[in-house]
């Protein structure tokens, strides 16, 4: 049969139609990710430096409503969630999950040295790393390589992102990155894989350059037929709201309700740069961020899937105590923090910060951010966190 | 043994960013060395960048001068100025773009990118980043003294590792330390007691806010005796990157870093040593440096050819060299390298950019093969761009609608198979995109499907052959 015109970038098979996969490919011990203990942890990014005074709002502080004359949220306006703190009024969804005693929220996180750059704040956060420490693994990828030494699989971390951020890159092993399992499955497929692999088995166990291009090729193959076969099996029938990042926990949750043996999924919410105009900017961000996270949770629980789920929440940095010339905030440093799910220790889990004992405007941290990664590496994740995170971290009592 | 047209293609491939049609058919009647001679002699002038034409801070000096203006209102208008610099960073961008294929600059152009991973620097203001990158340019074949240390006295790389913070009273290490670790010695090879009294040397290096220009400020700088490494003395800025060029170990990590952009991402010691020897004993002339990697016989050994990944980059310049892209609205280019996860004037880190197999993960790797098919139709890649700055998804729509303004140019390509078989077709096409043999296995599979094309058989074939792994690497 002839390819008329307009075809001629289909993407035509290599190979006569039927031929399929090498057996050794869809070998099912190879599939498998043999750190994965049924727990598993999902982490949202809050990208550009999400204000954390007003999304827990210090609304018994003086100090707070002087510094920011236009942008203080007005205490008859705030979710109250103790009687000093409460959250911005746009984030019903996660009062509700603070309410029901699943919701911890750690103030005061940091590292010492703050950098107040977007890009090198979130390297140390992705890193690990002190602030003038370079490293070019993640905490996360580290993970992947201490807990899994005979995995050709990079499932055991999933991105809903098309571009794997530095937390999953390991020096051996990387995290899969994949905006939805469809659009991931039609790539692999339109990249004629399968058909590769089979015209260049011998390749894949070089040691060149082209080989490691054929092994990622393979490995790539195996976890698209890995998340096909998972897939088919579950679809949730919950709503969720119609924003992008609700849409990525949606596909979390199916995701985890297929039954992937994936031990940390990661999504990301940018956008809170808030310079300028911060107030409707981020009340709107705010919102996408705590009704999406509520439909998750709702999500889980309907299906039996919370218990063994944690949700991490945060941000590359937290925002000058002050407000600017612009209605806006410009960055700063130590931040807040939230943890859910059912065995956390619920409610606020330190005091407030400090607003007076500032260091040159900014706040000053008092929970290094490396000892909740070891909290969660270590009481949740249950493995060591100083493979990880290359030096020892004390754990906190959140879990 | 390679043939000489396959040296050529090698030279085009590490030298430049590969060949066009253009090029790769006049280089079958050429001599190597008239190619080496013609890239180095094309590469003498240079073509500064010029998108951004004032410094934002410049008319506002006269308003502030006169005391009759408000100052809160002057301060906003400063950060609006501060921030139409910034969103002119794009025009900067594809400016850049253009000119790193263009035929009159290639090795300097390839060579300030090379430097501009090197020296990773990050500016919010556009008007700083331009002049940093031509000053980038203008040594980029110098020699390393000039080049380092104009870029110790450019406002970006000032502003960017917070020398204007640096004073006799407290100073900032963060330049000094950079120096010593990225930009010279490399890690392992002095003390923290050295970053510290080369910090205080820097002390008062400064740049003016309105003529961008270097300032000394004498009452700012430490003029007091230091010790660095071993030696005692009232040491400023110059003496320290004097004594760091002095030592040896700089010409071998800059050589050794030098190696990996051109020629192969697993060391070769000897070489690189060689290579090292020759830059010292030349006082770091650039120039006569990749001269000199560009005409050893070393450098054409099989071993070398067709073994790097390509950065993304490199991946896209190749495809704007071999398939004549273009487009009618240049910022689709910027999105195009926001998608694959390299954009100038963003380097992720002071570290610079990924390389080598730190490109090549899961997902990059399908959105890399894919990549040239849905350029040919103009379609969306349907690559998820990470923006921390702006929401989810504005940029990836837009994107989408600037990839439909490219054309490649195919009546060149098709014009250069004109009367071949399909078997040479092939043949031709797999010398022309990949530069060394396709296994066999494929190279049958392919010519099997071709014999089945009726029309556009040349673009089916092009376009596949620019989507195996083969094509990521050069």
């Amino acid at each position: 049969m002839k390819n008329s015109r307009r075809s001629f970038l289909r993407q035509s098979s290599l190979l006569a139609a039927g031929s399929v996969l090498a057996p050794s490919f869809i070998n099912s011990f190879t599939n498998r990710f043999q750190a994965y203990n049924g727990k598993r942890l999902v982490i949202v990014q809050l990208s550009g430096g999400n204000d954390g005074l007003n999304t827990v709002v210090p609304f018994r502080n003086d100090t707070y409503y002087q510094k920011r004359p236009q942008l203080a949220i007005k205490s008859n306006e705030v979710l109250r969630l103790t009687d000093e703190l409460g959250f911005n009024p746009a984030m019903s969804g996660m009062r509700s999950l603070f309410d029901d005693g699943v919701l911890s929220v750690i103030n005061n996180v940091g590292y010492p040295n703050p950098d107040r750059s977007h890009f090198r704040s979130m390297d140390i956060w992705h890193t690990g790393s002190n602030s003038d420490e370079i490293w070019s693994t993640g905490w996360l990828g580290r993970y992947l390589d201490a807990s899994c030494h005979s995995c050709e699989s990079p499932h055991g971390i999933v991105e809903l992102d098309d571009n794997l951020s530095l937390a999953m890159k390991g020096e051996r092993l990387n995290g899969l990155a994949m905006s939805n399992p469809k659009s991931f499955l039609n790539k692999v497929r339109q990249s004629r894989a399968s058909q590769l692999i089979r015209l260049n088995a011998e390749q894949a166990h070089e040691e060149t350059n082209l080989g490691y291009l054929y092994k990622t090729l393979v490995e790539t193959n195996q976890s698209a037929e890995y998340v096909a076969q998972k897939i088919k099996r579950y679809k949730t029938s919950a709503s969720y709201p119609q924003s992008g990042f609700a849409k990525d926990l949606k596909t979390i949750a199916e995701l985890i309700g297929s039954g992937m043996e994936t031990s940390v999924y990661y999504a990301s919410l940018g956008g809170f740069d808030t310079h300028a105009g911060q107030k409707g900017k981020q009340a709107r961000l705010l919102n996408t961020y705590s009704e999406a996270m509520k439909a998750f949770v709702d999500d889980l629980k309907r299906n039996n899937l919370f218990k063994d789920t944690l949700i991490l929440t945060f941000s590359e940095f937290g925002r000058r105590v002050g407000q600017n010339a612009s209605a806006g905030t410009d960055h700063g440093t130590a931040n807040n923090l939230f943890v859910i799910g059912e065995s956390v220790k619920a409610g606020m889990f330190n005091s407030s910060p400090n607003l007076t004992d500032l260091d040159n405007g900014d706040l000053k941290y008092e929970i290094d951010f490396r000892r909740v990664y070891a909290t969660v590496l270590e009481k949740w994740l249950r493995v060591s966190s100083e493979a990880s995170l290359k030096r020892e971290f004390k754990t906190l009592n959140f879990i | 043994m390679l043939s000489k047209s396959q040296k050529i293609q090698h030279l085009y491939n590490r030298a430049a960013f590969g060949m066009s049609v253009d090029q790769f058919q006049a280089a079958q009647k050429s001599r190597l060395k008239t190619e080496l001679k013609n890239l180095m002699g094309n590469s003498v002038g240079e073509l500064p960048l010029t998108a951004i034409a004032e410094n934002p801070f410049v008319r506002l000096r006269e308003d502030w001068k006169d005391k009759s203006f408000d100052r809160e209102e002057l301060k906003k208008e400063l950060n609006k100025r501060i921030k139409e610099s910034r969103v002119k960073l794009g025009d900067l961008n594809t400016q850049w773009m253009e000119q790193l294929t263009n035929p009159q600059a290639m090795v300097r152009e390839k060579l300030t990118l090379f430097w501009h991973d090197h020296f990773a620097v990050r500016s919010n203001n556009g008007y700083h980043a331009q002049i940093h990158n031509n000053v980038l340019r203008k040594h980029a074949l110098g020699k390393y003294r000039d080049l380092l240390l104009a870029v110790a006295k450019d406002p970006a790389m000032l502003a960017f590792l917070n020398n204007q913070q640096n004073n006799k009273r407290k100073p900032n290490e963060n330049f000094a330390r950079e120096l010593l670790e990225l930009y010279t010695l490399g890690r392992g090879h002095y003390t923290e007691k050295d970053i510290k009294e080369a910090a205080r040397a820097f002390t008062g290096w400064k740049f003016d806010r309105y003529t961008c220009q270097f300032r000394f400020i004498s009452r700012q700088h430490d003029a007091g005796q230091k010790e660095f490494m071993g030696k005692t003395g009232d040491f400023d800025g110059e003496d320290i990157i004097d004594m760091v060029l002095a030592n040896k170990q700089t010409a071998y990590y800059l050589s050794a870093k030098l190696f990996q952009y051109y020629v192969s991402d697993q060391p070769d010691e000897p070489i690189i040593q060689k290579m090292a020897d020759r830059f010292y004993e030349s006082d770091y002339d650039i120039e006569d440096l990749l001269t000199y990697v560009f005409s050893a016989d070393w450098f054409y050994e099989e071993r070398f050819i067709h073994n790097k990944i390509k950065s993304p980059q490199e991946l896209l310049h190749g495809i704007r060299q071999h398939f004549g892209l273009s487009y009618e609205m240049p910022r689709a280019l910027i999105f195009l390298q926001k998608s694959l996860g390299q954009q100038l004037f963003f380097p992720p880190s002071v570290n610079g950019w990924s390389v080598g197999r730190e490109w090549v993960n899961s997902s990059s790797l399908v959105n890399r093969m894919r990549l040239v098919n849905h350029l040919a139709r103009n379609a969306d890649p349907e690559i998820r761009v990470k923006d921390e700055l702006d929401d989810q998804g504005k940029s990836s729509v837009r994107g989408a609608q600037l990839l439909k303004t490219g054309r490649m140019n195919w009546p060149l390509l098709e014009a250069h198979l004109s009367g071949m078989r399909d078997e040479q077709k092939l043949d031709a096409l797999i010398e022309f995109l990949i530069s060394k043999p396709l296994n066999a296995n494929t190279k049958r599979a392919l010519l099997s499907e071709l014999k089945k094309q009726e029309d556009d058989a040349i673009k089916w074939l092009a376009v596949t052959i620019a989507g195996l792994p083969e094509y990521q690497l050069a």
